[in-house]
């Protein structure tokens, strides 16, 4: 690596500041976390601003400010628009938070709608499709956190990665959702103005026509409007995001946990701030051939030029901004990926009578096992961050269908639902190895809606009744508490029973 | 496809390429998608302190990168042949890495685009224009 920007005793110094910020509000927020309910949902009572702040937040990861660069690097203007129609995904997932926290109001994960929905079969691949994005998203996380401050400051990857994956780990532990939202809050400040103040020193420092005739004569295809994988890209890119944001737990965790009437609004408002930060971002890149900056690998493309650029204000700045979406990020992952293993995994297959105390003392352990498989998978730096988040869209595109067709509509069949995300995963990452990272979502998407899509031409089959298995469960058990058991009363044990029980016909048993 | 299974598997395949070029400052690629117009050259096994990258895509050999780095990474090629090598100050050079870059033809790129945008209308239409539902009480 050549000469660092960012003394090494700095870059310390700002990870142990805001290191220490953060997991001293994760811990104070912790505190009044009375319930299961408060620790997996904040209450499910986050209001308008906090609920933009988060929703922005998380979606702003250090893949937008670093793999968003790389893009831009290796596909020119359309790798940096097609980055940013990444903003669809949230902009359609708005109406459907509005639907998720109406039809289940109790609900606590995206793996819960699945199982009432289509049942154990669906709900067993879909939990696979997510742990491994999950896993895939964390991974890139930790990788950027150890770029990030290897570019700047020349500390080693290994322990820059460590010291972020642990610090995030602890304030996620300690202060569960609230402090997972309330974080972000204050980070997605730091972000926003962050990345403009660089924009206009790229702009300054570097003009448009320099970059221009740099490029144009040492990189000709990356202005070329079209640039084939570019074009390829664009859709792609679209359906990755759109299949992230609608299986994920991230985004499930804050339709529950948004107080009612939230949800609509800050998706669609978090989705058009989102939009402009990817193209600023990219543009930076464009900056690194115009400057002479050698870049070894195309993910470093952005500290680097931060690094040569800006001296050491710019670096301290590019630091706390990136360091502040990657803890935005990575703390929201952990925690959502950590509701769905506890409540899906451990509840749904192992615990099914587990209280909620055993369940929250199961959660701080399956989120500390996360962190360390993450920094154990972080540690090799396996393949850049753009591939590797583009290998994770055959997985997450082919579950959109089976959501949105779920969630709106009586019809399609568990049998369905499984073959559509088995094939589309199976089928977007052939693509993936034969033809290139940027088709493997589009082809996935497509072939998991030519299996769900005629599910629309069929009678309806489902009862909106059957998502409601939760609030029938919490009250047996407290009729159970409080009475004994009693003669005659059915034996559904919630999650991991079987099929899911027709509401209607349970009542009917009561009567 | 190549490049894809490399960037996947990178740590089993940096093993392997160890055991078999353990004497050899050869210069390799280690990332890319030639169909994409991008390459990443490295030469970690090469001595020396500094090192000048060359490429030639047929009008002659231009200098492309002069500094300590054991990788650059070269993207938005023009389809041809190109070759590359690395010189250290030590005096040693690679042999001539040659690549060929080809573009994914426009009629596929167009074909998947327009896929792209029928998938998207129909995902519109089935999100927007679906019947809507009041929830049940909770």
């Amino acid at each position: 690596m050549e000469q660092a920007t960012l003394p090494s005793g700095i870059a310390w110094g700002i990870i142990a500041v805001f290191s220490l910020a953060w997991v001293l509000l994760g811990w104070w927020i912790g505190r009044r976390n009375d319930s299961l309910e408060d620790y997996m949902l904040a209450g499910r009572k986050v209001g308008m601003g906090f609920a933009v702040a988060t929703a922005m937040a998380t979606w702003v990861t250090s893949n937008t400010t670093m793999t968003a660069p790389q893009l831009a690097y290796q596909l020119g203007l359309w790798g940096m628009v097609g980055y940013s129609l990444g903003c669809v995904g949230l902009l359609l997932f708005a109406p459907l938070a509005r639907r998720i926290r109406n039809i289940m109001p109790q609900g606590y994960t995206s793996g819960d709608f699945i199982r009432l929905r289509y049942g154990r079969t669906a709900w067993r691949i879909f939990l696979v499709i997510s742990f491994a994005y999950s896993l895939g998203w964390l991974i890139s996380l930790g990788m950027a956190g150890g770029i990030l401050i290897e570019a700047l400051s020349g500390i080693p990857y290994i322990r820059g990665m460590t010291v972020i994956v642990v610090i995030c780990t602890a304030y996620t532990v300690f202060g569960g959702l609230k402090a997972v939202i309330s974080t972000d809050f204050v980070q997605t400040i730091l972000i926003v103005v962050g990345v403009v103040i660089l924009a206009i020193m790229v702009i300054h420092r570097v003009g448009f026509e320099d970059v221009h005739d740099v490029i144009m004569r040492d990189r000709p295809e990356l202005l070329n409007m079209l640039f084939p994988a570019a074009i390829m890209f664009l859709f792609n890119n679209l359906f990755f995001g759109v299949g992230e944001i609608f299986h994920s737990n991230v985004w499930w965790s804050r339709a529950f946990a948004f107080a009612p009437g939230v949800g609509l609004k800050a998706y669609l408002l978090a989705g058009i701030f989102w939009l402009p930060i990817p193209i600023v971002a990219g543009f930076i890149a464009l900056a690194a051939p115009v400057l002479g900056i050698n870049v070894p690998s195309a993910d470093m493309v952005a500290p680097l030029v931060a690094s040569e650029m800006f001296g050491i204000t710019g670096a301290i700045l590019v630091f706390v901004v990136v360091f502040s979406a990657l803890a935005s990020s990575l703390d929201s992952v952990l925690a959502a990926t950590g509701d769905l293993i506890t409540k899906d995994v451990y509840k749904g297959h192992f615990r099914p009578n587990a209280s909620d105390r055993e369940l929250r003392i199961a959660a701080v352990w399956i989120m500390l096992g996360l962190g360390a498989l993450t920094w154990m998978l972080s540690v090799p730096h396996m393949a850049t961050l753009g591939s590797l988040l583009q290998f994770m869209g055959a997985f997450v595109a082919s579950t959109i269908w089976p959501i949105a067709i779920g969630l709106l509509y009586r019809k399609g069949s568990g049998v369905q639902a499984s073959a559509a995300m088995m094939l589309g995963t199976m089928f977007g990452l052939v693509a993936y190895f034969t033809i290139g990272f940027y088709v493997a979502a589009l082809v996935s998407a497509v072939v998991s809606m030519l299996v769900m899509l005629p599910a629309l031409w069929l009678p309806d089959r489902f009862d909106w009744a059957d998502l409601q298995d939760n609030l029938e469960e919490k009250t047996r058990r407290k009729e159970r508490n409080d009475f004994g058991a009693r003669p005659g009363t059915p034996r559904h044990t919630g999650a991991g029973a079987g099929e899911p029980v027709s509401y209607s016909a349970h009542r009917a048993g009561h009567q | 496809m190549k490049r894809n299974l490399v960037a996947v598997l990178m740590p089993l395949l940096a093993f392997g390429m160890g055991i078999g070029s353990a004497s050899a400052a050869e210069l390799r690629v280690t990332d890319s998608d030639f169909g994409a117009g991008y390459v990443t050259l490295a030469w970690p096994d090469l001595e020396g302190r500094s090192f000048v990258l060359e490429g030639n895509d047929g009008s002659g050999w231009n200098e492309l990168y002069d500094g300590t780095n054991t990788a650059s990474t070269l993207t938005g090629l023009r389809n041809g042949d190109y070759r590359f090598r690395v010189t250290s100050n030590t005096g040693a050079t690679t042999d001539p890495l040659e690549i060929t870059i080809a573009h994914h033809s426009l009629a596929r790129a167009l074909s998947v685009f327009g896929t792209g945008a029928v998938v998207f209308l129909i995902l519109l239409a089935v999100l927007f224009v679906g019947p809507r539902r009041k929830a049940p009480a909770a």
